[in-house]
């Protein structure tokens, strides 16, 4: 199977989304005919050879954060464009990677609907979304912690490239919950600012202006 | 009653969309609102990169140098933002979506967990309601419509405001007017 990876995120090849991606291409790398490319549209060059290569695959994942509770703007413009391409008859299964920085499932809900959507509406078969939030940090946090996670995509990556289809209990439990419990919340919202926003603002010399509201005075 | 139109229509040789927010801004004027528009394919909006700055080194402002600020600044000023666009492969447009990537500083990094879901805490206490008004393609159905609503629902929800209207350009000008100014 020729699979063409498109990382949809805007940081580029040192995004979250880069990172689960490259996971589940190793899973899928263990089929010995699989081959696989990987382009960051947000990257010109990049996004043009994506354009030209989007209906010759056999299969296109794409992959995304949740920007404003849906895809990035980058990501919709390039589906818009590929859209006006001419459509050859053999059309490529999609998968989509959506991850999100809060927990919580019912944030990529939404979204996945709408890929459903829109793999029908090109005339594409639809493998699924691999759903999945607290990402963000995940480069940077130590091999212990993230191991598990990984394992799962590379798990799915590898189930995908055997059979061109993936497992929807398996990404339901790696979706998660719809809602986590309160004090799980109260947790994430503790952690988030002590471990990672207060400790950022300071190394930027930015902690006494984090609450600025610059454009106030208009209101 | 201050309206903020942003038109996300991408496409200038369509007329019909521009036509209609044209008359809406009229029927708005007449009744005696206050009408913005913004025409965001003439804007400079660079996609937002993701990089954090606006929370995390020059907390509110985009570190990119294009015309976020005078975005912003309508959006603001704003007790109504209508998020315009004709419908694009079934949602709003990526025009559209690209400047509600751009609001992210209106909001601060920390995170709200009151409403039992994460979303994060306002940088500004007074925030637009939003409504959203599209036109339809030719292969339209209802499963778009209300995809393109519960998506934009969770935008307003976590963007701490609320979607007061989900409208169509199928609705006379006046009716979609008296949805806006209800608000």
């Amino acid at each position: 199977m020729r699979l063409l990876a498109l990382n949809g995120s805007p940081r580029g090849p040192k995004s979250n989304s880069r990172f689960l991606t490259d996971e589940f291409l190793r899973g899928f790398a263990v089929t010995p005919a699989n081959q696989a490319e990987t382009l960051d549209i947000a990257r010109p060059s990049d996004r043009e050879k994506a354009l030209a290569a989007f209906w010759n695959s056999d299969a296109v994942l794409l992959g995304f954060p949740l920007y404003t509770d849906a895809m990035p703007g980058l990501v919709k413009e390039f589906l818009e464009q590929v859209a006006t391409l001419p459509r050859p008859d053999r059309r490529p299964t999609l998968v989509f990677l959506v991850q999100s920085g809060f927990p919580e499932a019912t944030h990529t809900a939404p979204v996945a609907r709408y890929l459903e959507r829109l793999a029908g509406r090109l005339g594409c078969a639809f493998a699924g979304v691999v759903r999945r939030g607290n990402i963000e940090g995940i480069r940077t946090q130590p091999a212990w912690m993230v191991r598990g996670i990984l394992g799962r995509f590379r798990g799915l990556g590898e189930s995908f490239g055997r059979t061109g289809q993936l497992d929807p209990q398996a990404l339901r439990e790696l979706a998660g919950r719809e809602r986590i419990p309160r004090f799980a919340l109260r947790l994430v919202c503790w952690w988030s600012r002590v471990m990672f926003w207060d400790r950022e603002l300071k190394a930027n010399q930015a902690y006494d202006k984090r609450l600025d509201a610059p454009y106030f005075s208009v209101q | 009653m201050n309206a903020l139109l942003m038109n996300g229509n991408p496409n200038p040789a369509d007329p019909r969309f521009d036509a209609y927010l044209q008359s809406l801004a009229q029927v708005l004027t007449v009744r005696g609102h206050g009408v913005n528009t913004l025409e965001l394919r003439s804007m400079d909006l660079r996609q937002c990169s993701g990089c954090f700055g606006c929370w995390l080194k020059t907390p509110g402002v985009c570190a990119t140098q294009d015309q976020h600020g005078q975005l912003i600044r309508a959006y603001l000023d704003a007790d109504v933002a209508v998020l315009a666009s004709p419908l694009v492969l079934g949602f709003s447009s990526g025009l559209l979506k690209r400047a509600a990537d751009k609001l992210i500083p209106i909001l601060l990094p920390y995170i709200d967990a009151s409403t039992g879901e994460c979303r994060h805490f306002p940088r500004y206490p007074k925030l637009p309601r939003l409504a959203v008004l599209y036109q339809d393609e030719p292969d339209t159905v209802d499963e778009d419509r209300a995809i393109t609503r519960e998506i934009w629902s969770r935008m307003a929800r976590n963007a701490n405001t609320s979607l007061i209207a989900c409208l169509s350009t199928t609705m006379a000008t006046t009716e979609v007017a008296h949805a806006i100014a209800r608000a």
